[in-house]
């Protein structure tokens, strides 16, 4: 091999690059040849003492200082900056829960339920919202704590909340397939009752899914280069509003897919929230699987461009397995 | 190794619902990695601790559109590196008064290099053989200076490399070669003004 081409090799041969019959070439050569050598030898010098240049510790304050800009960067953003809804005309959805709108759409949805017992898929129809949809934070919403905070809930999805809570905790696991139904009786319930709870409610409005943010798509397009596009100004979140038939047409495709994930189990779900980058969260209680075991536990699904994961303690990985091919 | 994989996958998720403190136990084995990639970019600590931060907010804030099936620390040192860059540019008309290895005259080493035991001379002696080649390092241009940097200072491999700086690694391998052989140049010619 010649000089030229020998010289390309020195740093792939110091790094342990080079096949078999080219590390040899590169040896045979450079015993036999002086000027290389030498240009190897500085070669080698030079990355040794490059080797040599030593790590320097990070700060103990850094670690302190990371947090706080942490927490504060959560603040930041789980506040009212939604996607989907422009800062600017910033839509008062806040509702506010009254006793009054609990009892009737209580009273409402057991009449309903009652009508409808036995004839209504489990599947959940497009209005479905829990209690813990909760937008202001959506980091949080996942926490129990919050559930408790009827801040910005639309007033028709509290008394869900509460009826569906209800029927969870005094459920057994053959009543809960009956609470599954109730919630759906509910929830179907609900997107025609909207406008008589609202006005039984009074001061409350019926807002459904302008809080529950819709997906960005500029965020999609983004994470292929999210890398060289992010800069310190960057505010992916003042995004075109959507509307409410997107939402609602996401969440029930997440929806499907869940209910075909899970069919054979019995199953609730709990809420679901938009993380403002990309993922839909759904909070499912999973009271028995398709196995026949009780587990009563909740599970975590995550939703994300069309295609759902689950996140969930070892015992479902098992049960989850099969899926995989979904993804 | 899968085991350390899959916690790494839980304290994703968990970062990703929010949890900061699931992230910081994340960001943690790449900590020191990360800082030390800011600070041979930027030459200064106080800027290097600045980068680093806004990094890990930048990762934070963006957790969601980390593709899990790449490894998670290549993408945070790809950030780091990124935000390192931006902020040269941003600076590259500002002339930069703190560099560590100035002029012949004027050498002050404004970064603390750690001791490691030896004789007083021996510490003497490395500090003055790194601060040589750094500067002869910083004669070189910035893709040479960055690819020899994560290489021999850092200690990427070649794949690492090339998906930190999302080059192939065709790139990698022709860039390290000829940057080396000019920073060989480089050391040599300034032997020969030493030794005049």
């Amino acid at each position: 091999m010649k000089c030229d081409k020998i010289r390309e090799l020195l740093s792939l041969y110091i790094d342990n690059m080079l096949d078999e019959s080219e590390r040899k070439a590169v040896e045979d050569h450079l015993s036999t040849c002086d000027v290389c050598r030498n240009e190897y030898n500085g070669i080698k010098e030079t990355v040794d003492l490059l080797r040599q240049v030593e790590m320097i510790p990070v700060p103990d304050a850094f670690r302190f200082n990371l947090k706080k800009a942490l927490q504060e960067e959560k603040q930041n953003m789980s506040g009212p900056q939604i996607v989907g809804i422009d800062p600017k005309k910033k839509i008062r959805w806040r509702v506010i829960t009254s006793a009054a709108a609990v009892l009737v759409v209580g009273v409402l949805s057991f009449g309903f339920y009652r009508d409808i017992l036995g004839s209504l898929p489990s599947q959940l129809s497009q209005v479905e919202q829990t209690g813990d949809a909760k937008e202001k934070d959506s980091y949080s919403v996942m926490r129990e704590e919050n559930a408790a905070v009827p801040e910005a809930q639309p007033s028709g999805l509290q008394p869900m909340a509460k009826e569906t809570e209800r029927a969870a905790a005094s459920t057994q696991q053959d009543d809960s397939v009956n609470a599954q139904k109730k919630q759906a009786a509910v929830s179907d319930e609900a997107a025609d009752a909207k406008t008589a709870a609202g006005e039984a409610a009074g001061n409350s409005q019926m807002v459904t899914f302008d809080a529950a943010a819709s997906p960005d798509p500029n965020i999609g397009a983004e994470s292929s280069a999210l890398d060289v596009q992010i800069e310190a100004g960057d505010d992916s979140r003042s995004q075109a509003a959507s509307g409410v038939e997107r939402n609602a047409a996401v969440v029930q495709y997440y929806d499907m897919l869940i209910k075909e994930k899970l069919k054979g189990f019995d199953y609730q779900l709990l809420g679901y929230s938009y993380v403002p980058t990309g993922e839909w969260q759904f909070r499912v209680f999973i009271f028995r699987g398709k196995d026949g075991n009780t587990y009563n536990e909740e599970i975590l699904v995550i939703g994300k461009e069309g295609k759902i994961t689950t996140v969930s303690s070892n015992k479902f990985t098992e049960l989850f397995n099969y899926e995989d091919d979904n993804h | 190794m899968s085991s350390d994989l899959s916690r790494e996958k839980q304290l994703i998720q968990k970062a990703k619902m929010g949890d900061e403190s699931s992230f910081e136990s994340l960001i943690l084995g790449c900590q020191n990695r990360a800082y030390n990639i800011a600070v041979r970019y930027l030459k200064n600590e106080d800027d290097a601790l600045d980068a680093l931060q806004e990094s890990f907010i930048k990762i934070f804030r963006h957790l969601n559109s980390f593709k899990e099936d790449s490894r998670f620390d290549t993408w945070v040192y790809r950030i780091v590196v990124n935000t390192c860059n931006d902020l040269l540019r941003k600076n590259s008309n500002q002339k930069i008064t703190d560099s560590i290895y100035k002029t012949e005259d004027e050498k002050v080493a404004t970064i603390e290099i750690p001791d490691r035991s030896g004789s007083p001379e021996e510490v003497f002696e490395r500090k003055e053989r790194t601060e040589h080649i750094i500067s002869c390092l910083e004669k070189l241009n910035p893709d040479q200076k960055e690819i020899i940097t994560l290489r021999d200072i850092h200690g990427f491999s070649y794949d690492e490399i090339s998906e930190i700086l999302e080059c192939s690694i065709g790139t990698v391998k022709s860039r390290i070669n000829r940057s080396r052989l000019k920073l060989r140049e480089i050391l040599v010619e300034q032997n020969e003004i030493h030794n005049v």
